[in-house]
């Protein structure tokens, strides 16, 4: 057994409370005290008398200080239960989330007979900070509430549970008012199915809240105005098609009365459930009393179960097309129970046909599916029926008496199948996208009966969301890759049959090239075809169930097809092929994909240059036709058309206004200079006129350049290609104009940027020296020193990676690398540098190769910088060397401590590896090394880091 | 129970000493005086005399923005005037006569003035508290600042040989002088030491306070 808690002195709590005047030094004091026998003392001392101030900072956001006198009455709550919620009830008028949460907790810990006395203040405390309450313990505390204090426990659950209208969000079609609660819809459906058991436990009345809630929720209008209410489910049992997450409140709460109203009825309540459900003449409620007595009927079918179906299945309003999955799921289970009688009654139902609408509404539905209103005949509308009536029965089939059985056969043979038939909307999970068949069904037709299939196939015109072209043409490339010799007898009708079969065959035969597939002549004959095809129409398609409208996209997977060929080919490649390549890929260099409108819709803000060409003809034909080049030159293939090529890109680079064209030459530079530099040399005013007057030449060469930097290494024939271009980038008169970016690539450098890069490794690798006018030209004032500190960044960053990667590095190179770096810090320190050039200094802390007496000396020099932020870098590398440097290391955590706790701290690393710091200068018996620390440490606590004091203390063996 | 020299203490002395010296020996003098005395009038009355000292002084030492603690001088001697003016008798009513006193509305209002003053310099007094505290104008509602606003208190009205709102009060025992000393003291020493250290007193006073009567310790 526990032995008893001491009674404090009078003079001890006096003494320990009136030191508490520093607000971090309180927190850890009531944070920590256990003892319940302080609580009196201490309240008589007024301990729990004020709150915290609070204020309003330079933004405008209300603050609040925390309140940590709360924590300790959470922490004996259970012990001293009456002055507890006394003293919290002196606070029921506070606003301070930290009180209310405190009263939260502690209501927790109280017995149920004390903390309902809180329930005013709790209700307050959901309604204005939810956040900081956990929806959960709302349901666990109702839950000690329980039965003997409902009233209370329902007052808490309405002030969480209760809906709300929220703001209105767009929708496809208009938009809608979401419906919120305070909780958000995360919590709201973690939280719900948790009341479960205790509203069963309050019976009948139970069932009447969360209807209460769902009521209310139904009531909140769309903002249309339409009457409509804004709560939607297709399927009142769990079903893939409510798992879209757009109503998480609402379907939480049918899923809550759902659950709730079978446990009543499971204990034998299901009459008063139903009388519940059906009494507010609300559809969603009777569907939910259908699928109550579905359930009541699959476990049992007891006799006054089957009476309560028995009614429901001639009820006309349960077979509109929203309550059809729950009219057809207690079809299944009761038919087969139902008395002759009651099923004769059923029958008749049935047949009258009432339930399928007036004779006007089936006229109409005729109507819409033949497109001509006034010629509709007596057969149509029967024929209509039919198709209802077989709608209707399909999915229940298995229940029906034998005839109706046979009857659905009948229908099917006229009406074919139907996918979900009891739903009145399904949407699939990629929308559009079904296929009426698989790449096996079709693998195993014939080449006739395939054609066949493609050629009459259309999708269903009723289903928007179903089987479509773009599914077929997608299980069309998977059977060209699996079977190309298949798809290949089609090729002489599969341009006539439809675009999108043309782009999936040459997709599907482009994978098969890799697997060894030498594709026939006919598959190049119609590669001839479609090339040959004018790219004429509206290239933006609405809906997936319709061919492509344009040619290109199945002429870019030609040209995608003949590359995948080359490099299949690529050790065989003969002149007969180039030429037959060259000959299907030239035409296309001319293609008018993408025009200039194009490329100012798509290739302004959302996409750049270089991932545009790669989703244009134009530019992949022309990327294709360098692979050709190159290929046909490695192979050395005497032939004409290495410059036939080149010829092709000259006029392309003078005559081409195309950004996504110019991306795919700077792609290509490299290459083509491999290859002949004097056709770079030739051009090189073209291609590098970055700091040209005329806007045109100037962006296409920005591209060209950028694209270039971006995708190649620094290495010495790169340079020699760049100089030019690198020269003009750090010229002054490149600043005074703006320029585009070809690739922006996932980090966004700029091309000066990434010019600097390149020249700061380009004198680590040896390739240029410090003296070199492009390093010189890269130390002008003109050029920002910002950007200098960026290329020193990223060197760093690069050689702390290859050693995070294992990989070998060159000791001359880091040797170079350590040279520069420290050259620039003393230019620094001498005040020839800006300190911006160390500001990503943090990266070479992090290599482990340099010694902390040469890193921690310029990391100081750049932490001294303003602008210096270790975007948490350096904890862990601070930590690390502090064992060599400890002086140099917490004088630097020193310079990098917040002045007040309202500020930052640079994030949690700093912070988790203070206390290593720390204690290495406290134990270091260095007099200046301890006293920085020791100011530290005052620091931390001041700025309420009290947590990294006692690890201090663990750390240096005095806690 | 007995003074004594802590360590604690002589911390406290050392870190006055870096801030004044002048300071550093008015504490000296007040724990000296209780180590090497018996408890007495006097005693009290020198420590009380000592404290008060080190309090008014030591915020303006720190550099802390002190106000001008409001007097209730002048408008005394206003009600003085008033008083004698409107021709009303200084002889002391009796303390058992409760009844309502009719007085001129000169009188009533000079009356107010020096209510207000006396009110203004109390609140001048907290903030002092807190400034010395925290080095801020704050969280004056705060309990434990005004726990501690009434030990600075206690030592300012020992200060004086009389206190005529306690005409018969008696000497407080030593537990009393040592409680209220231990709270000026560690308020000096969060203010001035290192919260490192005063973090690890807070953690060994949890220790004490949550021990149970079966601990050893």
């Amino acid at each position: 057994m526990t032995a008893e808690w001491v009674e404090p002195r009078a003079d001890e709590v006096e003494a320990v409370f009136g030191s508490l005047v520093e607000p971090n030094l309180k927190r850890l004091f009531f944070s920590g005290l256990e003892n319940p026998k302080w609580l009196k003392p201490l309240a008589e001392l007024g301990a729990f008398t004020a709150e915290p101030d609070s204020w309003t900072d330079d933004a405008g956001t209300h603050r609040v200080l925390p309140w940590p006198e709360g924590d300790y009455l959470v922490a004996v709550a259970a012990d001293e239960p009456v002055l507890v919620t006394d003293l919290l009830l002196r606070h029921s008028e506070s606003s301070n989330p930290w009180v209310q949460h405190a009263a939260f907790e502690a209501a927790l810990r109280l017995p149920a007979q004390h903390a309902t006395r809180l329930v005013p203040q709790l209700v307050a405390a959901i309604r204005n900070s939810p956040q900081w309450i956990d929806a959960t313990k709302v349901v666990r505390l109702a839950e000690t509430f329980g039965v003997n204090h409902r009233a209370a426990a329902t007052k808490l659950l309405d002030a969480a549970f209760k809906p709300r209208p929220g703001g209105y969000e767009p929708e496809i079609l208009g938009s809608r008012r979401r419906v919120t609660a305070p909780f958000d819809g995360f919590w709201y459906r973690e939280a719900t199915p948790k009341l479960l058991s205790l509203l069963t436990s309050f019976g009948g009345v139970g069932l009447r809240i969360p209807l209460g809630w769902l009521e209310r929720a139904i009531d909140i209008p769309d903002p249309e105005s339409t009457g409509f209410s804004s709560v939607w489910r297709s399927s009142i049992e769990p079903h893939d098609q409510d798992g879209m997450g757009r109503y998480e409140i609402t379907d939480a709460l049918i899923d809550l009365v759902r659950e709730l109203a079978w446990s009543l009825a499971n204990r034998g309540a299901l009459l008063e459930v139903v009388a519940q459900l059906n009494g507010a003449d609300r559809p969603l409620l009777r569907r939910l009393a259908v699928a109550t007595t579905s359930r009541a009927i699959a476990a049992a079918p007891s006799a006054e179960a089957l009476a309560v179906a028995r009614d429901m299945l001639v009820d006309d309003r349960l077979l509109e097309p929203d309550a059809r999955p729950e009219y057809v799921r207690l079809a299944q289970v009761a038919l087969p129970h139902l008395a002759p009688e009651d099923l004769a009654v059923w029958r008749s139902f049935l047949d009258r046909g009432d339930w399928q609408g007036s004779e006007e509404d089936l006229h109409r539905i005729a109507a819409y599916s033949i497109n001509e209103a006034d010629n509709v005949s007596v057969e149509q509308v029967e024929a209509v029926r039919r198709r209802l009536r077989y709608r209707l029965l399909l999915p229940m089939q298995t229940a029906l008496p034998e005839d109706l059985r046979l009857e659905v056969l009948s229908l099917r043979s006229e009406f074919g199948d139907i996918e979900h038939p009891e739903f009145s909307r399904y949407i699939t999970s990629g929308p559009g996208i079904s296929s009426p068949k698989s790449a096996a069904e079709m693998a195993a037709m014939s080449a006739g009966a395939l054609r066949d299939f493609l050629t009459g196939w259309q999708p269903s015109a009723d289903h928007r969301f179903g089987l479509s072209v773009e599914g077929l043409a997608r299980e069309l490339a998977q059977l060209a890759k699996d079977h190309p010799a298949l798809v290949a007898e089609l090729a002489g009708d599969l341009p006539n049959i439809g675009r999108s079969y043309v782009r999936s065959a040459f997709h599907g035969w482009r994978a098969a090239l890799v697997d060894g597939y030498l594709p026939s002549e006919a598959v190049w004959e119609m590669a001839t075809r479609v090339v040959a095809e004018p790219d004429a129409g509206d290239p933006v398609r609405s809906e997936f169930d319709t061919d492509d409208p344009v040619w290109r996209w199945a002429q870019r997977e030609v040209a995608d097809f003949v590359a995948a060929y080359i490099e299949a080919r690529i050790h065989t490649l003969d002149e007969a092929d180039v030429w037959k390549v060259w000959r299907l890929l030239e035409p296309m260099t001319r293609h008018p994909d993408p025009t200039p409108a194009h490329e100012d819709r798509y290739g302004g803000s959302n996409m750049d240059p270089l991932t545009l060409s790669l989703n244009t003809t134009r530019p992949t034909a022309i990327r294709n036709s360098v692979k050709l080049r190159r290929a046909t030159v490695s192979r050395g293939i005497d032939t004409e058309l290495p410059a036939e090529i080149l010829g092709m890109l000259a006029d392309r680079l003078e005559n081409d206004p195309s950004a996504a064209v110019a991306a795919v030459i700077g792609e290509s530079l490299g290459h083509l200079w491999d290859l002949d530099e004097k056709w770079i040399d030739d051009h090189g005013d073209l291609l590098f006129a970055v700091t040209d007057s005329d806007q045109g030449q100037r962006e296409r060469a920005d591209v060209i350049t950028s694209v270039a930097l971006s995708t190649y290494r620094t290495g010495g024939a790169f340079i020699r290609l760049m100089r030019p271009a690198l020269l003009k980038i750090l010229e002054p008169k490149y600043a005074e104009t703006d320029h585009v970016e070809g690739w922006r690539g996932a980090q966004s450098r700029t091309t000066r940027l990434t010019a600097a890069t390149h020249i700061t490794w380009a004198v680590v690798l040896g390739v240029i020296e410090e003296d070199d006018e492009l390093f010189t030209s890269l130390l002008q004032d003109h050029v920002p020193p910002q950007t200098r500190g960026d290329a020193l960044g990223t060197l760093g960053w690069t050689f702390m990676r290859a050693y995070l990667d294992d990989e070998e590095v060159s000791t001359e190179r880091l040797a170079r690398a350590q040279h520069l770096m420290g050259s620039r810090a003393a230019a620094v320190e001498a005040g020839t540098a800006s300190p911006a050039e160390l500001k990503d200094f943090y990266w070479w802390v992090r290599i482990p190769a340099l010694p902390a007496s040469w890193s921690l000396p310029i990391l100081r020099q750049a932490v001294a910088a303003s602008e210096f932020d270790p975007r948490g870098m350096i904890g862990e590398p601070l930590a690390a060397a502090s064992r060599a440097e400890p002086a140099l290391a917490v004088d630097i955590l020193r310079m990098l401590l917040p002045n007040d706790s309202h500020e930052n701290w640079r994030g949690w690393d700093l912070a988790s590896h203070a206390p290593q710091i720390i204690a290495a200068a406290l134990r270091s018996g260095d007099s200046a090394a301890v006293e920085t620390a020791r100011s530290v440490q005052d620091r931390l606590g001041r700025l309420g880091h009290l947590n990294l004091l006692a690890e201090v203390d663990d750390l240096i063996g005095t806690a | 129970m007995t003074f004594a020299w802590t360590a604690s203490r002589e911390e406290l002395v050392a870190l006055l000493e870096k801030e004044s010296p002048d300071l550093a020996g008015l504490y000296r003098h007040a724990i000296d005086t209780l180590v090497a005395y018996p408890l007495s009038f006097t005693t009290v009355l020198v420590v009380g005399q000592c404290i008060r000292e080190l309090f008014n002084g030591l915020p303006r030492v720190l550099g802390d923005p002190v106000s001008d603690r409001s007097g209730v001088d002048r408008p005394a001697k206003e009600l003085f005037d008033a008083w004698s003016a409107a021709d009303m008798s200084f002889t002391p009513v009796s303390d058992t006569d409760d009844s309502p006193q009719s007085i001129p509305a000169v009188v009533h209002r000079a009356a107010l003035a020096v209510a207000s003053s006396a009110a203004a310099g109390h609140q001048n007094a907290r903030e002092l508290t807190a400034l010395l505290a925290t080095g801020r104008v704050a969280n004056l509602e705060d309990a434990s600042m005004r726990r501690l606003h009434a030990a600075i208190e206690f030592f300012r009205k020992w200060a004086h040989r009389r206190d005529y709102s306690q005409p018969d009060r008696t000497l407080p025992s030593i537990d009393a002088l040592e409680t209220e000393l231990r709270i000026v003291e560690e308020a000096m020493l969060i203010r001035l030491g290192n919260l490192a250290d005063r973090a690890r007193a807070i953690r060994a006073s949890l220790k004490a306070a949550n021990r149970r009567l079966d601990d050893s310790t």
